[in-house]
């Protein structure tokens, strides 16, 4: 061996060296180590040395207070003769030293710059070809190229490295440590490449290979590795129960070895089981305990993925414009952590959410960066999420050729695979065409797609879309059928967005089986959700199926209102095929000639905005056009006539009071008094109320009345209603507020 | 019990917190200020009280902490009751912090019942701050936090008119020596024995009424005519023997609408002598300015001057001296009062028709437009 490296520390104020000849050479508190330090700022296992070749590799094993090579805080470093290095911000410090024999003391060693995982791909590459003639050496060096490659997003190149251990005479060759690491490498490639079984048979055999390995000194480090990645793969494969047992061993052997980048991912991967079996609560707990500890251990690529997390909760949870800066964050770790695969996996979940906003130019332009990158990168199947992105874009502006063309180009770019994603959009493509038995086909494929993948979103999502298809087939069994499917779905899932788009749902088919009162609560309901969220392009469309609604109820200057507050937010927006439909809607006769909407549309206002009306005083000068509204009183009573009708005249409205049944008819009757409301007695000279409406509603008028009766019982208001009151209210007791309010409610 | 205030402002230290620390309750405040949260902390805070008992209540040993530091989540976690104290206006502000709060409360397993009263001057107001808070709150949580929280209005009836530093930088405040809180017990999750001033009510939003249209009416008439003839105090007005009759005759008219209304009189109807003595109390040293404030808020359709003529008129009692006041409300031209300058600019510009028809609601051809417009006419002459 031409080359040796030493180790010069002072411990306890003895100066000792230590001689870095073993192919692995680790630091820490414990007494496991090869290099034991018990300082409480050294993690139990802090730090290895790795010797690859000529030179020796300074890596971080996850330590809670780091390692600084010259001052500088890293996670690996290739180390220069007289590099100073410091375990923890305070800890103890060494000196690094290089000893070369006479013959290759003539050649100046090569001196590191700071390691970036780019340059110690490209240097351990180079070390590789030279093939070093330790097994163990070379196992190191393939090991951290490898995880170099993993953090880069490059899966098949990091398999490829490892591919030389696929030979069981390869492994058996190494000692029983080395091949519980190196399967554990092995295992995680797989993983990230989603090959599940391959993953969990290396793994398996790694745990085994760590479990014989240990005499009486075990690697905590990497007993927690193989548990972490074990909870991993199946998390992935849906045994929860088992994937908790291993991360919960994971979580005790990190924090043994006092390694907080895999306690970190121990706690985010324990945050995910927990939110697949609905313990929301745990989850939160977990994401939080994780992003802590990984801002600890100054890992981008970790904190890019806890926080990649907790963005998708905001999200799921309908708080779109939170998750923004924390998307915002996730791509700025990522970045620095120089993962590809997982930034772009970031940018889409960015895009999705501001789409969602109506920051529409926005989204546009994240996805020409998305694309460019993933062609450059050759990601087909980012290519192709970018691309049905663009494509849900497009069909939202209403430019369907161009949405045809990017779905086409994404499904070419999907291959054989069938994407639930694209198919969804693609449904919805075709839908808007009008090509509804292919829009079905298509979306009934994404449906097979998404049940085999288990994502329950995507399911519940094309349920919906293909519940609504069928709406428009009028084929209301079919699309009862898939809205409970999706219904029972959205129980499980406690996102906000699938709640209120299964209402919408409803509500489409209740408006399609005429069912006006229940279609109108339900879209409702979730256009309050969807104001709630953010989400203007589904708060619009719930304007306009509520103002379709009214059309038909013959309620025209709601109607009115609902139909612009469509097109407001349409246009806004840049919606140009909607807005176009509810301009038509708005044009048709039946509206022309209805004044611009008197009465604002009230759910646009929400509870903070009514409460802050009384200060903005600036908008003063435009409320309120003066509307004359006449009353028809017929009241014999004169104690209760006065109150009423002062009561009245003093909210605004004209009162003309009679007393007399016969005369009420008539009033009511002629077509030149033009009432808006009745206030009927029972108790009326000639003819008692009651019986006034009858009439009146024989003779086909519709003007409201509401029913003043003496008695309090419910059997006299369900009277009162089947005469064809629209309202009864008893004459004892009377509140005048309450009866206000009963008024203004008919004449809205 | 411990008790947070949320608002370290005139009505949260001078008649919230001292009372609830003179009962012997751990008082913390919640602010935004941090000088106002360094003097509290360092050196409590002085009430002076003037009118019938004069005195100086020096009132230590209370906390305050910051809305939007962690802390604040933290102590309501631990709280048996909050009352805000904030003004209408910044509710939806503080509401997303308290939201986060009861959320924190909820997730650390806190079993305990709380109760939030919602101190401020607003109809329905423990139901607005409810839905405020339900805005904020991750719907999956809305229930639990429904169950555990009782949110209820409350109203401070007593007059505080300074809070000032003194020298040493402590906050000096000073208030009438009467005055209720009142609080509707209807939604109360953990009923508690009331002590004086505290006193709870079962038919709270009708006397919140009675209180906005007998005692908040008289004080903002004795503004609105103090006004016009040139004082600068309220105290001066109602030593203006002209303007006392319109606001005592103001009250009894009001008084006697809402006891049409309801059948009996509720609790300030009983107590209008009180009221007038403590309107009189010139130690306070009530401004004008602060009195008659926001004119366009005070002349909205259901405030205190327009309200009580509404319902007078209704139960055919001549509302008189009523309308005398919401004449005088339309000419209140106070420097500084960007409200004022607003309604100024309207008159003048349109007309009290216009006016009339855009801040009060009530159109040109009401009959209490009509009486308003003819007072406004021979005020001017």
């Amino acid at each position: 061996m031409s080359l040796r490296g030493e180790l010069q520390i002072t411990l306890n104020g003895e100066a000792k060296t230590f001689s870095l000849a073993a192919a692995r050479f680790t630091i820490g508190r414990g007494p496991e180590n090869s290099l034991c330090i018990p300082s409480s700022v050294v993690s139990r296992a802090h730090a290895e040395i790795v010797r690859l070749g000529d030179d020796f590799l300074l890596r971080d094993s996850g330590s809670t207070n780091g390692c600084f090579v010259n001052g500088a805080r890293v996670t690996e470093q290739m180390l220069n003769d007289g590099d100073l290095l410091r375990f923890g911000n305070h800890g103890p410090e060494a000196t690094f030293r290089r000893l070369e024999n006479e013959s290759s003391k003539l050649s100046a060693p090569p001196q590191h710059p700071k390691s970036t995982t780019e340059s110690l791909i490209h240097s351990l590459t180079g070390k590789l070809r030279a093939l070093p003639g330790d097994v163990c050496e070379e196992a190191n060096l393939r090991q951290v190229l490898a995880e170099a490659h993993l953090n880069k997003g490059e899966h098949d190149r990091a398999l490829e490295t490892l591919t030389k251990y696929n030979d069981t005479t390869n492994l058996v060759a190494l000692p029983l440590a080395f091949r519980a690491s190196v399967l554990l490498w092995v295992g995680r490639v797989y993983l990230e490449r989603k090959q599940l079984e391959l993953a969990l048979d290396a793994l398996t055999r790694s745990l085994h290979f760590y479990q014989q390995a240990s005499d009486g000194k075990t690697d905590d480090n990497g007993l927690a590795g193989v548990h972490a990645s074990l909870g991993r793969a199946l998390l992935n494969q849906s045994d929860y129960l088992g994937a908790r047992d291993h991360l919960h061993r994971a979580l005790l052997s990190s924090r043994r070895a006092g390694n907080a980048r895999l306690r970190a991912e121990a706690h985010y991967l324990l945050g995910k089981v927990d939110w697949k079996e609905s313990d929301f609560e745990g989850a939160r707990y977990n994401w939080s305990r994780a992003a802590r500890l990984a801002e600890e251990t100054n890992d981008p690529l970790l904190q890019g993925r806890v926080q990649m997390q907790q963005a998708l909760v905001l999200y799921t949870e309908g708080k779109l414009k939170d998750a923004v800066p924390v998307y915002q964050a996730t791509i700025e770790s990522l970045k620095a952590a120089g993962n590809v695969r997982l930034l772009l996996k970031a940018y889409s979940g960015l895009s999705r959410v501001l789409m969602r906003l109506g920051s529409w130019t926005a989204v546009e332009k994240l996805l020409e960066t998305r694309v460019r990158m993933a062609r450059e990168q050759h990601l087909a199947k980012a290519e192709a999420v970018a691309l049905t992105d663009l494509a849900e874009l497009k069909l939202l502006e209403g430019d369907l050729q161009a949405a045809g063309q990017a779905i086409e180009q994404a499904r070419q770019q999907h291959g054989t695979t069938v994407y639930a994603r694209t198919q969804r959009i693609l449904g919805r493509i075709l839908q808007t065409r009008r090509q509804l038995p292919d829009a079905l086909t298509e979306l009934e494929k994404g449906l097979v797609a998404a049940r085999e993948r288990g994502a329950l979103e995507e399911q519940v999502l094309l349920a919906l879309e293909l519940a609504l298809v069928h709406i428009e087939n009028n084929d209301l069994d079919k699309a009862r059928e898939y809205l409970e499917a999706a219904e029972a779905s959205t129980s499980l899932d406690p996102a906000l967005n699938l709640m209120a788009r299964a209402l919408y749902t409803r509500g489409c088919l209740h408006a399609r089986a005429e069912q006006t009162n229940e279609a109108n609560r339900y879209f409702s309901q979730s256009l309050s959700i969807f104001q709630t969220i953010g989400d203007p392009f589904r708060t619009a469309l719930c304007h306009a199926a509520i103002g379709t609604l009214r059309l038909t109820q013959a309620r025209r200057e709601s109607a009115r209102a609902h139909l612009e507050e469509a097109r407001n937010l349409f246009a806004k927006l840049g919606a140009a095929l909607e807005s176009r439909r509810v301009e038509s809607k708005l044009a048709s006769t039946t509206l022309s000639d209805v004044l611009p909407a008197m009465t604002v549309a009230l759910p646009s206002l929400n509870s903070t905005a009514q409460l802050s009306l009384s200060r903005q005083t600036g908008k003063l000068a435009t409320a309120a056009l003066p509307i004359l509204q006449r009353v028809l009183l017929a009241v014999a009573n004169e104690e209760l006539a006065g109150v009423l009708r002062r009561g009245l005249e003093a909210e605004n409205y004209l009162v003309d009071r009679v007393q007399d049944g016969r005369e009420a008819l008539d009033r009511a009757t002629n077509q030149s008094s033009g009432y808006q409301l009745l206030m009927l007695d029972a108790l009326l000279e000639h003819q008692s109320g009651f019986d006034v409406c009858r009439e009146l509603r024989k003779l086909k008028r519709d003007t409201p009345v509401i029913l003043l009766g003496g008695r309090q019982g419910i059997e006299d208001k369900i009277e009162a209603l089947q005469s064809g009151a629209d309202d009864f209210l008893s004459k004892r007791g009377l509140v005048f507020e309450e009866l206000l309010a009963k008024v203004e409610a008919l004449l809205r | 019990m411990r008790i947070i205030i949320i608002g370290a402002g005139r009505v949260g230290l001078g008649a919230l917190g001292v009372a609830l620390v003179l009962q012997g309750h751990e008082v913390i405040f919640a602010a935004r200020r941090p000088e106002v949260i360094q003097s509290i902390n360092q050196l409590g805070y002085d009430v002076i009280t003037k009118g019938a008992v004069e005195a100086c209540i020096e009132v230590r040993g209370v906390r305050a902490v910051n809305l939007a530091e962690p802390e604040f989540a933290q102590e309501v976690a631990r709280a048996d009751q909050i009352y805000t104290s904030v003004r209408p206006d910044n509710l939806p502000e503080i509401s997303s912090l308290l939201a986060e709060a009861l959320l924190y409360r909820i997730k650390a397993g806190v079993p305990q019942p709380l109760d939030v009263f919602c101190c401020e001057n607003l109809k329905n107001a423990g139901s607005q701050l409810e839905r405020l808070i339900f805005t904020n709150l991750p719907f999956q949580y809305a229930q639990q936090v429904q169950d555990r929280t009782g949110f209820n209005a409350a109203i401070s009836d007593r007059i505080v008119s300074g809070q000032e530093f003194d020298q040493q930088g402590r906050i000096v405040i000073t208030a009438d020596a009467m005055g209720d809180v009142l609080f509707d017990t209807l939604q109360v999750k953990s009923p508690f024995d009331a002590l004086p001033p505290f006193k709870g009510l079962g038919n709270f939003p009708a006397c919140i009424e009675e209180k906005l249209y007998i005692l908040n009416c008289g004080h903002a008439m004795c503004a609105y005519l103090g006004y016009q003839r040139g004082y600068k105090y309220i105290h001066e007005a109602m030593a203006d023997e002209t303007i006392n009759r319109a606001v005592v005759g103001a009250m009894l008219e009001a008084q006697s609408a809402m006891q049409r209304k309801h059948g009996t009189t509720l609790h300030y109807g009983n107590l209008i002598s009180d009221i007038l003595a403590s309107f009189a109390n010139a130690a306070l040293m009530d401004t004008i300015a602060r009195v008659g404030r926001d004119p366009v808020r005070k002349l909205q359709a259901d405030d205190r001057l327009i309200g009580p003529v509404k319902l007078a008129y209704r139960y055919s009692i001549e509302p008189t001296y009523l309308i005398q006041g919401c004449a005088a409300a339309l000419s209140f031209a106070q420097e500084g009062d960007a409200q004022a300058a607003e309604l100024q600019k309207l008159v003048k510009e349109r007309g009290a028709e216009t006016a009339l028809d855009v801040i009060a609601q009530l159109r040109p051809w009401n009959p209490v437009s009509k009486l308003i417009r003819e007072a406004v006419k021979q005020q001017t002459s």
